[in-house]
């Protein structure tokens, strides 16, 4: 073999070979193996996805990975997190840093965040044991604030009742008592009507967060959320529990005067009465923000709810987006994603809509929902709107991915006739929904059925609109 | 027999392709230092048979001994060496054609010795000579003519100076001038060098010329064996026909 | 016909297992073998380098387009170095290969065959399947991870270059991204594997090649098959790879 093949032969193995051992290089360097560690350690009882190799960031810098995860011997013990630092951190890093599981980007992967210590805390040493703090599960966290924003209804429901209970009867004793007690009960509804729609937000930031899943990944990391989501509870609570008292010193006066008539004490009921109308109101004033004034608490919950929903409805459209693509449709369809523009009217008549769900229909008659406008064409009317404010309210309380048709029925005219004046009717019924609700406009959609026999007792061809909402079979219960 | 002197023994051997009976029975043997002639019409198995002496085809039955070794039953090593003791002209040269013609006549040097580089190159110079080839060691198979070819393929069978060479139609595709020449590198490879020598040919001047022994093939059997004028006074009319022709190819 | 198949199968895995024995068998071939890994290896470097630039640039701009949607557009590198590394880096080497290599063989073996040359080889005491096939075999085992590096390399060059032009990133961050994702067991058995393919195409080819019949149109046809048969067959072992790699190095 002449010279010049053999330096070629081995500028080809050598060569490849080497790049090679430079894609061998980048990647260790990458996972941080040519740098000195330490150890270290720390326990979860909850481990939120962290996996053995998952990142180690310090103050959000790259520094490491997880080395290892041993199970605890019994169910009250916790995983025992050992992992890699790299030495340059260990500055940073104190007796007193805390560990936390946190969510990193879109992907989802979970990365073991260690907080930087403060520099009262003595520097760690290999093998040290750091603290945790256990991974917050948003839907906890959610249960936890509907559960006591209940709570906080009930007892203002109990507090009124028991005032009420009061006022009727006191009302003929003093005229100055019975104003205050007016009072009170005004502002317990003030209070009421703030706990519903606290629950209102707390529901839709619920629904967010299934319908957007990933996407939601900074608000579950966004501590600034949880600690004002936390505070929200803990002021709903505190109230709750005052009025409570209140209600079961009011109990208590009824009982005692349903005894005894002790008038003396009444003094005392009412002047509590008042401190706790005076309490309420300024809870009041905090959980609404169409007071004027500074913003209060449920200001700040209301706009975080917003940019929740806003970040929310981009990544929606992303998902639509998505959605539209030939790759990826048939994941979509199969996870009960709807695209309900690409439903053919022949094909929605027979049936193929979401067959295996079940529909939940409100039939609207024409009569009840239009008049005929200024230019003789058909408008809602002011009835028509407040009849499906009412069909709303119903709808909206399992509208949440669950697709929404509006069907649209004219009998009268020719075919084509029939076909667009029912397209208009469904189109009219849909964009007031979209205006005044909060139905996710792609889960909304209109079908022109033109003259079809309706499943209405007359079995008469339907003239007017038909708002169908199709739920999964296990929560449906269709008429 | 005479024990040592024979060097090629065809014991019987049949050799069918399919349903194409090629060899039936032939039986022959070839002393050593004599030259053996295989004569024969087209396709009546004179490739096969010279094919079969070196283990490059297998006889369905029979035995076939080569200096005392049964061919058709060595394997592995053990035929390759005495595979290097031979030499084989293949009928179409089967030159390696990526490789220059010097380094085919070279190849069997570099596998086999450890000459020099130099000598090496001696030797190869040396047999292309002695074909009358002289200079065409850089040239490239597909370069030369298929006559050059021939003797290229013959320099390749030489080199390891065999003592039995086994050469198919070597004289086809020249002209009479070589092919004479050709024919008397053999004669003397045969008396000076007591080479033995199988020689597959249609010519019959120089089967004559070299030949001890003349087997005419014919059917799957040999029809008449024996020296020229003995097959000149054959009983089968058709070997008188064909040693009358003269030249061929 | 079937039967016939079967018989081929059964014929090639033999010849498959002689080439695995005879790799250990004296003589190395050394020369050989070298004259062999500059033919397949060094030879198809500027298909398999410009084919892994293209690739590159093509997956790089698909990448962008996916995961644009996403405002994830910092993923692209980490994105595109790890499918090529993973899985289209090698399958790309390795039908590239098939193409080039795979026919060579079937075609020259073919050749061979009928002018006799590997008759000549046997008659001048050479193993004709030591010195053709085994040669061959270690050379395409041997070269394939090598390629499929340089393509894998040239891939994610392509990607950057495709990446730059429309966003400007520098190459030393495209770099250090397009590794962030990778681990040594998504990188080093996935090249390896590569072997595999290797001696899949260089076997079957060879095969073909060795045992051509019918002259010219032999040649042409073993060639062909060669291509085709070793393609389909690096295709549906990966499956089997794939999940064995899967099954041995888990992903985490
Ligand atoms: N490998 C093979 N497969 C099938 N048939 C074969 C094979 N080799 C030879 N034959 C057949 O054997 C017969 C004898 O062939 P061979 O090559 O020995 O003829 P030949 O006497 O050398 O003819 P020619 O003088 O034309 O060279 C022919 O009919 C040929 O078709
Ligand atoms: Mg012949």
């Amino acid at each position: 073999m002449p010279v010049s093949k053999k330096v070629t032969l081995a500028v080809f193995l050598g060569g490849a070979f080497l790049l090679f051992t430079l894609g061998l290089f980048l990647i260790g360097d990458r996972r941080m193996m040519f740098e000195r560690s330490i150890e270290l350690r720390t326990e979860y009882r909850q481990l939120s996805g962290l996996k053995v190799g998952s990142k180690v960031l310090v103050s959000g810098m790259d520094a490491g990975e997880v080395l290892a995860i041993d199970v605890p011997g019994g169910p009250d013990g916790r995983f025992q997190v050992r992992f890699r630092v790299l030495e340059k951190f260990r500055p940073v890093l104190r007796s007193d840093s805390v560990a936390t599981i946190q969510m990193d980007g879109l992907v989802g992967n979970k990365v073991l965040q260690i907080g930087a210590g403060t520099p009262q805390g003595r520097e760690l040493e290999p093998g040290d044991l750091i603290a945790s703090r256990e991974p917050v599960e948003i839907s906890d966290l959610i249960k936890e604030a509907v559960e006591t924003v209940q709570y906080a209804r009930g007892s203002v429901a109990d507090v009124r009742e028991a005032i009420d209970g009061a006022v009727d009867m006191f009302e003929q004793l003093t005229r100055n008592a019975s104003d205050i007690v007016q009072e009170v009960g005004k502002d317990v509804k003030e209070i009421s009507e703030a706990g519903r729609q606290a629950t209102g937000d707390v529901r839709d930031l619920v629904a967010g967060v299934k319908a957007g899943r990933g996407s939601l990944g900074k608000l579950i990391t966004d501590d600034a959320l949880y600690e004002r989501i936390r505070g929200t509870v803990g002021e709903a609570e505190r109230v709750a529990g005052n009025l409570r008292e209140i209600s079961d010193d009011a109990k208590a006066i009824t009982e005692e005067l349903k005894s005894a008539g002790l008038a003396a004490k009444f003094d005392r009921v009412v002047s509590n009465a008042a401190d706790a109308a005076e309490k309420g109101k300024r809870l009041v004033q905090g959980l609404l923000p169409e007071r004027k004034g500074e913003g209060g608490l449920s200001t700040d919950l209301r706009e975080t709810v917003a940019n929740a929903n806003k970040a929310m409805s981009d990544f929606a459209e992303n998902m639509e987006a998505l959605k539209r693509n030939w790759f990826f449709r048939g994941f979509f369809n199969q996870r009960g994603f709807f695209d309900l523009d690409a439903v053919s009217v022949a094909d929605y008549q027979a049936g193929r809509f979401a067959p295996d769900r079940v529909p939940e229909r409100h039939w609207l008659h024409r009569s009840e929902l239009f008049m005929t406008g200024a230019d003789g064409a058909e408008e809602l009317s002011p009835d028509g709107r407040r009849k499906l404010d009412e069909v709303a309210a119903e709808l909206l309380r399992q509208a949440r991915n669950n697709p929404l048709m509006i069907e649209g029925y004219a009998s009268a005219g020719a075919a084509h006739e029939q076909i667009l004046a029912s397209l208009a009717r469904a189109a009219a019924v849909r964009d007031y929904l979209l205006k005044r609700y909060p139905f996710q406009r792609n889960y909304v959609g209109v079908m022109p059925m033109g003259a079809v026999a309706s499943s209405d007792p007359s079995g008469a061809p339907w003239d007017g609109v038909s708002v169908v909402l199709y739920l999964p079979r296990e929560t449906g219960r269709g008429r | 027999m005479e024990g040592d002197d024979i060097v090629i023994r065809f014991e019987r051997v049949s050799k069918s392709f399919g349903p194409l009976k090629v060899l039936d029975e032939v039986s022959f043997e070839v002393k050593r230092g004599t030259a053996f002639c295989i004569l024969g019409r087209s396709g009546t198995g004179k490739s096969v048979t010279v094919k079969s002496l070196i283990g490059l085809v297998r006889p369905d039955s029979g035995r076939i001994f080569v200096e005392g070794e049964e061919v058709s039953r060595l394997e592995g090593e053990a035929l390759a060496r005495l595979r290097r003791r031979m030499g084989f002209l293949f009928q179409y040269s089967a030159l390696f054609d990526s490789i220059t013609v010097g380094e085919n006549v070279a190849f069997p040097l570099r596998r086999h010795t450890r000459l020099s580089e130099h000598e090496i190159e001696r030797r190869v110079r040396e047999k292309l000579e002695r074909v009358g080839l002289a200079g065409i060691e850089d040239r490239m198979p597909d370069e030369i003519s298929g006559g050059m070819r021939k003797r290229v393929g013959l320099a390749r069978a030489l080199v390891l100076n065999p003592s039995v060479l086994l050469v198919d139609e070597p004289s086809s595709g020249l002209d009479p001038l070589t092919a004479a020449e050709i024919d008397d590198l053999l004669l003397d490879l045969k008396l000076r060098e007591k080479t033995t020598l199988v020689v597959v040919t249609h010519n019959i001047p120089s089967a004559r010329k070299i030949g001890d022994e003349l087997a005419m093939l014919h059917e799957g059997r040999i029809l008449a064996r024996g020296r020229p004028e003995e097959l000149e006074r054959s009983e089968h009319a058709m070997v008188r026909e064909f040693m009358k022709t003269q030249g061929g190819t | 016909m079937v039967t016939a198949a079967l018989a081929q199968a059964g014929d090639m895995l033999l010849f498959a297992a002689r080439a695995l024995r005879d790799v250990w068998r004296r003589p190395w071939e050394g020369a050989e073998i070298a004259r062999q890994i500059l033919e397949v290896g060094w030879r198809s470097l500027p298909l398999i380098t410009a084919a892994g630039f293209a690739v590159g640039v093509v997956m790089s701009m698909h990448t962008r387009a996916s995961l644009e949607r996403f405002g994830a557009e910092a993923m692209i590198p980490a994105g595109l170095a790890l499918a090529l590394i993973k899985e289209t880096g090698p399958l790309v080497t390795g039908l590239l290969f098939s193409g080039r290599v795979g026919a060579g063989i079937g075609a020259e073996l073919g050749a061979m065959r009928v002018t006799e040359q590997i008759d000549a080889l046997e008659s001048l005491a050479v193993d004709s399947f030591k010195y053709l096939v085994v040669t061959r075999v270690v050379a395409c085992v041997v070269a394939m991870p090598l390629l499929t590096t340089v393509t894998n390399f040239a891939g994610i060059i392509g990607g950057f270059v495709a990446e730059t032009a429309v966003s400007g990133m520098s190459f030393a961050l495209y770099f250090d991204r397009a590794f962030s994702l990778i681990n040594f067991s998504d990188y080093v058995p996935s090249t390896l594997k590569t072997c595999v393919f290797g001696f899949i195409i260089a076997t079957v080819s060879a095969y073909l090649g060795y045992n051509t019949r019918g002259g010219t149109a032999g040649v042409g046809q073993a060639s062909t098959r060669a291509v085709v048969l070793s393609s389909i067959l690096l295709i549906l072992s990966n499956v089997v790879l794939v999940k064995m790699i899967l099954f041995f190095f888990p992903s985490r």
